[in-house]
């Protein structure tokens, strides 16, 4: 027992500060391989600089200020649920870019506004819903991006 | 652009860098220049961002103007009276006087210089994949540096839009921080949170390394600095553009400053000062930091009643009281008089909070994360399609314990109270988000895989920090001062100054 205090004594820190500098160097540069094999090449463009470049165009349709409604192809509670839920986040992501790319307007996440954001990537809008909700079509911009008016 | 902005942190470091001579007389504290550079860069962008809340309201074509000119005329004063009173020289001067020679060391640098590069390149890598960082980055900071930035003089009406899922009620010093970085931009560029980011991320292990060098040695800083760097979600959430990397500096740099207070035969209340202002600016960054402000401001005197008495211990809370005061008083207007209520608080009652304190399974399932998560937190950003699994060989808390389990203890005598503090303001705080995620209204599984990674994170440089400060190394320590008690040397016997040991 003596012995090993003494070993453990003399070679420990030794010991240790050698663990820990291989540790740190293996982890750093796993990562660093990881990181670079996900490289996804020059002139990459990602979801979030693509979805801004989507939406821009509705900027100079908007007021400056304000606030306008969103309708997707979900219901607007189904949008956090689903979330909420680890089951999609593709629908609250579409929203929060819209928001993200029209600051400082207001996007609400209902169909309640004079001005309402329609956003159906990969989907098309439901037709009665759009309907019932009392939504007109003001300007298509085409990759499911519509702008509505709503009629009052 | 890239000129603009460090321009832009010109300001701040001076301010930040002046600060810490006042706090830290360079007579007092025998700390690096670097090290003055690290704690100063980080505390200047803090208290630049409470002048820059302060200043939203003189909207108006020369708002920008007047805040930059009352900043450049505080940093101008700052520094005339650190020079006249000869911080400034001494600083420098002990700069000059730090030398070693040690191939060890040599080693040490080596290899934390391959690990700084590798998580240089990794967070490049990240930063090229999202440059808008990851989802909490848009959906919150940027978010809010955005309104604020677009909306002018209107910037109020964001508070009051009902905006609640951005969360508008989170502290603003990092978006007030990329909004004066887009200012002195000429505009909105991507480029200034990221480089935000980098910044805050180089300094909390640029300030573990200088502080454990000061404190320690330089040896022990650069071995923690590299397990800190080597540390995946520490590099992916500094990508990720988010204000845990920021609020780890500033919990960091209230820890160290109050080790350097405890170094001193004669500890000025100056430095107690300091750790309440980093302590506070913790506060101004993320709600997180609130709680560890409160307890960092109760446990500090606690711990000195009990082991100096109580009439110390009421000079230490007004000494850290003084030092926080500002950024809480900005904090407390925020919180009463713009932001909305907190999500976590809102539609919520009595009745509910009792529910779900009371339900057993909660406690159950939020022990268990703790463990899992505590075991795997610095891994990478958690993946719900993966399944557990530990690797001990990547840095977190099994590394740390076996380094220290190697390594044997070894503290200095003055650090005794530091340590305590240190610990068991982690261990409340980490108890305060227990009991956070028992109460929350939130889908319990949610709010734990979206946020306790990140919690961990946030204290998880301070660990490091307060492990190297009682691990024994693999050469003794030195001390900034001799030791005021427990290692009595004989005057007949006078210690021989090592080779290449700092004085």
């Amino acid at each position: 027992m003596r012995e090993i205090k003494r070993l453990h004594g003399r070679y420990g820190p030794l010991a240790g500060y050698a663990f820990v500098m291989i540790c740190a160097l293996y982890a750093s540069l796993s990562l660093c391989l990881e990181k670079a094999k996900d490289f996804p090449g020059t002139g990459w463009e990602d979801p979030v600089s693509v979805h801004e470049r989507r939406i821009e165009p509705l900027k100079s349709l908007l007021p400056p200020r304000g606030a306008v409604g969103y309708v997707t192809a979900l219901d607007s509670e189904k949008i956090f649920a689903r979330e909420r839920s680890l089951k999609d986040v593709e629908l609250l992501g579409h929203f929060i870019l819209t928001q993200y790319t029209l600051a400082p307007v207001f996007v609400y996440n209902t169909p309640d506004r004079p001005l309402v954001v329609g956003n159906f990537i990969g989907s098309n809008p439901d037709p009665s819903r759009i309907a019932r909700e009392g939504l007109a079509p003001l300007r298509d911009l085409g990759d499911g991006l519509i702008l509505y008016r709503r009629k009052e | 652009m890239a000129a603009l902005f460090f321009i832009s942190l010109l300001l701040p470091l001076f301010i930040g860098f002046s600060l810490g001579l006042f706090f830290l007389p360079p007579g007092d504290h025998r700390v690096s220049l670097l090290f003055r550079v690290f704690l100063g860069a980080g505390a200047g962008i803090g208290v630049v961002s409470l002048a820059g809340f302060c200043f939203l309201f003189f909207p108006g074509r020369f708002s920008f103007l007047l805040r930059e000119f009352a900043l450049a005329a505080f940093a101008a004063a700052l520094v005339w009276v650190a020079w006249r009173k000869g911080f400034l020289r001494a600083a420098f001067a002990r700069a000059k006087g730090v030398t070693t020679q040690d191939r060890r060391r040599y080693l040490t640098f080596l290899c934390l210089a391959v690990t700084a590069l590798s998580a240089a390149a990794s967070f490049a890598f990240a930063v090229y994949r999202e440059p808008h960082g990851k989802w909490d980055a848009f959906l919150i900071w940027n978010m809010h540096a955005r309104f604020l930035f677009r909306s002018g003089a209107d910037w109020m009406d964001y508070f009051r839009s009902g905006l609640d899922w951005t969360h508008p009620d989170y502290p603003y010093m990092l978006p007030l921080s990329i909004v004066r970085a887009w200012e002195y931009c000429g505009g909105e560029t991507i480029a200034a949170p990221i480089l935000i980011a980098a910044l805050f991320t180089l300094l909390v292990a640029g300030l573990l390394w200088t502080a454990l060098g000061a404190l320690r040695k330089d040896e022990q800083g650069g071995l923690a600095a590299m397990l800190l760097a080597a540390s995946p979600l520490f590099v992916l959430v500094g990508a990720s553009q988010l204000a845990d990397i920021p609020l780890s500096f500033f919990i960091l740099g209230a820890i160290v400053v109050l080790f350097l207070h405890d170094r001193r035969a004669k500890p000025r209340a100056t430095a107690v000062a300091m750790a309440g202002l980093l302590a506070g600016l913790a506060a101004w960054t993320k709600n997180e930091g609130i709680l560890f402000c409160a307890l960092f401001l109760l446990v500090c005197p606690v711990i000195t009643c009990f082991s100096e008495g109580p009439r110390r211990a009421a000079g230490e809370f007004l000494g850290l009281a003084a030092g926080a005061a500002p950024a809480l008083l900005v904090l407390l207007f925020f919180k009463t008089a713009v932001a909305p209520g907190s999500d976590l608080m809102a539609g919520q009652n009595v009745g509910g909070f009792l529910d779900r304190l009371g339900d057993a399974e909660r406690y159950g399932t939020v022990l268990m994360s703790y463990l899992r998560t505590g075991l795997t937190f610095t891994q990478g950003i958690p993946d719900v399609r993966a399944p557990f699994a530990v690797n001990p060989f990547i840095p977190g808390v099994i590394l740390l314990a076996a380094y220290l389990a190697l390594s044997g203890i070894e503290r200095d005598p003055r650090d005794g109270r530091g340590l305590l503090t240190g610990w068991a303001v982690i261990f409340l705080t980490l108890a305060g988000y227990f009991f956070v995620f028992i109460l929350t209204p939130h889908d319990l599984k949610w709010h734990l895989l979206t946020a306790l990674n990140r919690l961990f994170l946030q204290l998880w440089p301070t660990a490091i920090f307060l492990v190297f400060m009682a691990s024994r190394g693999y050469r003794p320590a030195s001390a900034e001062e001799p030791p005021v008690e427990g290692k009595k040397r004989s005057p007949k016997a006078p210690r021989k100054q090592k080779k290449g040991r700092k004085e």
